[in-house]
């Protein structure tokens, strides 16, 4: 069999004006499009943000629960099973009342944070290694107000609370 | 769409324990109308009932997914506020391009939930004066809580992926959707049905989420609105009984 001839660059050249450079815009675009009609469709559904919002969150939840001693890589306690149990309580007080959290984050002294962050406005529930909790708001001008959930706010007022302290304008 | 004889007496069926966990109604208007977030405000004043109001967002992803060269973003605007009324179970939604409104389980009656969204749409009318009504759609999200231990979906459901037989047929999860011309009602279903995590365990749970709309409508008659609401509601029945078996009605009943 004779060896293939490669023709000369020159050769090609004329044929460079009529190359079509093969893209995916077409598949680029049609996943924007899923994306967009799927993250619309969800969250037109407040059932199902909040069913798979919570999914996530107690997936996290879970993860933080399972911390061992030193897990900052110095001498943080594990979170206590009586602020992951309170952690829970609230999340699913949460779900009732519409809202899902940014951000869980243990605490070096056992207990748990439920943040809630939104624009320059920031909410945390803050679940002490012994079950207590506290509610915190705060935004970047240092106004913070705390307040101990029970004495200060039912916990199930505290969804409402959050809902009104993030969307205040 | 044609209808099976036996599924006309099902239509109107009720089920003590029916698997609705939302019903959305949604109604977009032509974005030519000059509305802004200021004039939704005003709602605040006039919701009564509905105490909470929040801020309502659009994400959108914008640019491209464009392989070495990701320039994808993701895109939020303010686009309406939310009130939320009936402890959290309503959930009335005012936006730039149209209007939702929502019912959270318990639901009650069609009637109850279709007249508490006239009202509110009542509302939103007066703001957007004479806007052109261009999408309506009619959603329920159900979820169905089957047995763990159930032989094959088929014994529940009818609308769902078909594995071949060549393959394994355990199912660790599931999102399918289809898109169906209602071409009868110049309408279109949207169809997802998937696998979510249970409530409880020995269960296995499946969202059957059926969403009949209409789009590309230029319709200025609220009555138009609300009739095609009404011969959604008898269509969206009428798949939710195509979509399930006895064994699930008796689960359900």
């Amino acid at each position: 069999m004779p060896a293939l001839q490669v023709p000369p660059v020159s050769h090609l050249d004329r044929f460079v004006p009529a190359i079509r450079r093969v893209e995916t815009p077409n598949y680029a675009e049609l996943l924007r499009e899923w994306s967009n009609m799927f993250s619309q469709r969800l969250a037109q559904s407040t059932f199902l943000t909040i069913k798979y919002g919570l999914i996530n969150v107690e997936q996290e939840l879970n993860k933080v629960s399972e911390l061992q001693h030193g897990w900052d890589s110095y001498a943080a306690e594990p979170p206590s099973a009586e602020a992951i149990g309170a952690s829970r309580t609230i999340l699913r007080e949460l779900a009732g009342a519409l809202i899902c959290p940014s951000a869980i984050v243990p605490s070096a002294e056992g207990g748990v944070s439920i943040y809630f962050i939104k624009d320059d406005r920031t909410a945390y529930i803050e679940n002490y290694n012994d079950g207590a909790q506290a509610l915190v708001m705060y935004d970047r001008n240092g106004c913070t107000d705390v307040l101990e959930i029970g004495s200060d706010i039912p916990s199930a007022d505290v969804g409402n609370r959050i809902s009104r302290y993030l969307d205040r304008t | 769409m044609e209808i099976p004889k036996w599924m006309l007496w099902l239509q109107n069926r009720h089920y003590d324990k029916a698997p609705i966990r939302e019903a959305i109604i949604d109604i977009q208007i032509d974005q030519t109308i000059p509305l802004k977030l200021a004039d939704l405000e005003i709602l605040s004043d006039r919701v009564p009932g509905y105490s909470e109001r929040r801020n309502l967002f659009l994400r959108q992803v914008t640019g491209q997914f464009s392989a070495g060269q990701p320039t994808a973003t993701i895109k939020q605007d303010q686009v309406g506020y939310q009130f939320i009324g009936a402890e959290g179970k309503q959930i009335a939604g005012f936006r730039l391009d149209g209007f939702a409104f929502s019912r959270l389980a318990p639901y009650q009656t069609w009637e109850q939930f279709r007249d508490e969204a006239k009202k509110l749409w009542a509302l939103y009318r007066q703001l957007v004066g004479s806007a052109l009504v261009t999408r309506v759609g009619l959603r329920y999200v159900n979820q169905l809580d089957l047995p763990m231990n159930l032989r094959d979906f088929r014994d529940y459901i009818r609308s769902y992926p078909e594995i071949s037989s060549d393959l394994p047929q355990q199912l660790a999860s599931f999102f399918m959707q289809v898109q169906i011309p209602q071409t009868d009602i110049g309408a279109m279903l949207i169809l997802n049905t998937a696998i979510v995590p249970p409530p409880e365990p020995n269960v296995v749970s499946v969202v059957l989420d059926i969403d009949v709309n209409k789009e590309g409508l230029k319709s200025s008659s609220d009555e138009e609105v609300w009739n095609t609401m009404e011969m959604f509601r008898v269509r969206k029945n009428l798949i939710f009984e195509g979509c399930i078996t006895n064994t699930t009605r008796e689960l359900i009943s």
